[in-house]
């Protein structure tokens, strides 16, 4: 009986979760457009000037390439299964990419909220990161993210 | 008396289902990614049947465990990438949790000689090898 109660809310959550999703369309880059790459990002979503974009999958060294030299949003979906119920979240940031540059993207929960960070990849560095100094707060994605 | 003796089988099947420190498996463990600059980022998952402070502990002591496996006497251990572009080191693994399940991380940086902020790995290691192999009495 449990099992099939678990099962039914499983599916409930499905549809609802479902329903409520929408497909941004694919980012297009125009053939001057300068480019940043983001590393270890996953399949994050873009904003840029206030409308939502799906990125491309990463390449075969795992990157995913962005505009740059304007700001932008990113955010990432995690989701986790306790057995029993699902969380999600939607952790988000904004930073000013710039050309050629490569940044990496980690999201992470600490005490039961997620968080997105940027740093900059820079092997001049002892530990081959520097700061991105651009960071700011999202822009298009709703502030959900608590899990 | 029956419940009791169900209460009890209930325990101790329980009790053995807690995340034990090992490789990630079904119920948790421990997990390596490299390649976020020259940190890598060590991990410890927990089920719902152990604290968090013993998989921040677990965590603590993993990342101690590669640091010896690499032959390095010392490690650096960051909360955030962000905290490790500062230069802001911690003592423990960031601690955090998806529902009952408590997760632990931290990037780490490998070092050979001691400085400011650094984690002596046989120290730790020493410290924490009851908690991790307890003996048997």
């Amino acid at each position: 009986m449990y099992s099939q109660i678990k099962f039914a809310l499983l599916v409930l959550v499905s549809v609802f979760a479902s329903a409520c999703a929408t497909q941004a369309p694919p980012y297009q880059f125009s053939p001057e457009e300068s480019t940043a790459n983001i590393l270890r990002g996953g399949m994050a979503d873009l904003c840029l000037n206030g409308k939502m974009y799906t990125l491309s999958a990463a390449a075969d060294d795992g990157s995913v390439k962005i505009p740059s030299g304007k700001r932008v949003s990113l955010a990432n979906f995690m989701r986790f299964d306790s057995g029993n119920f699902i969380y999600t979240c939607k952790p988000a940031i904004s930073f000013l990419p710039k050309s050629n540059a490569t940044y990496y993207l980690h999201n992470y929960i600490r005490d039961n909220k997620c968080y997105m960070e940027v740093v900059k990849d820079d092997k001049s560095t002892e530990i081959g990161l520097a700061f991105e100094p651009s960071i700011g707060p999202r822009d298009c994605f709703p502030a959900k993210d608590k899990n | 008396v029956t419940y009791i003796f169900r209460l009890l089988i209930a325990t101790s099947f329980l009790g053995g289902c807690a995340t034990s420190y090992q490789s990630t498996g079904f119920t948790g463990g421990h997990s390596l990614q490299n390649g976020y600059g020259r940190l890598e980022k060590i991990s410890f998952a927990g089920n719902g049947f152990i604290t968090p402070d013993k998989v921040q502990k677990y965590a603590l002591y993993r990342c101690a465990e590669v640091a010896n496996e690499k032959k390095k006497a010392y490690f650096l251990m960051y909360e955030t990438l962000v905290k490790a572009s500062l230069g802001e080191s911690t003592k423990l693994p960031t601690i955090g949790a998806v529902g009952n399940k408590p997760n632990a991380f931290a990037f780490v940086l490998f070092l050979d000689e001691s400085r400011p902020g650094a984690l002596k790995t046989a120290e730790v290691i020493a410290d924490l090898s009851e908690l991790v192999t307890p003996s048997k009495q």
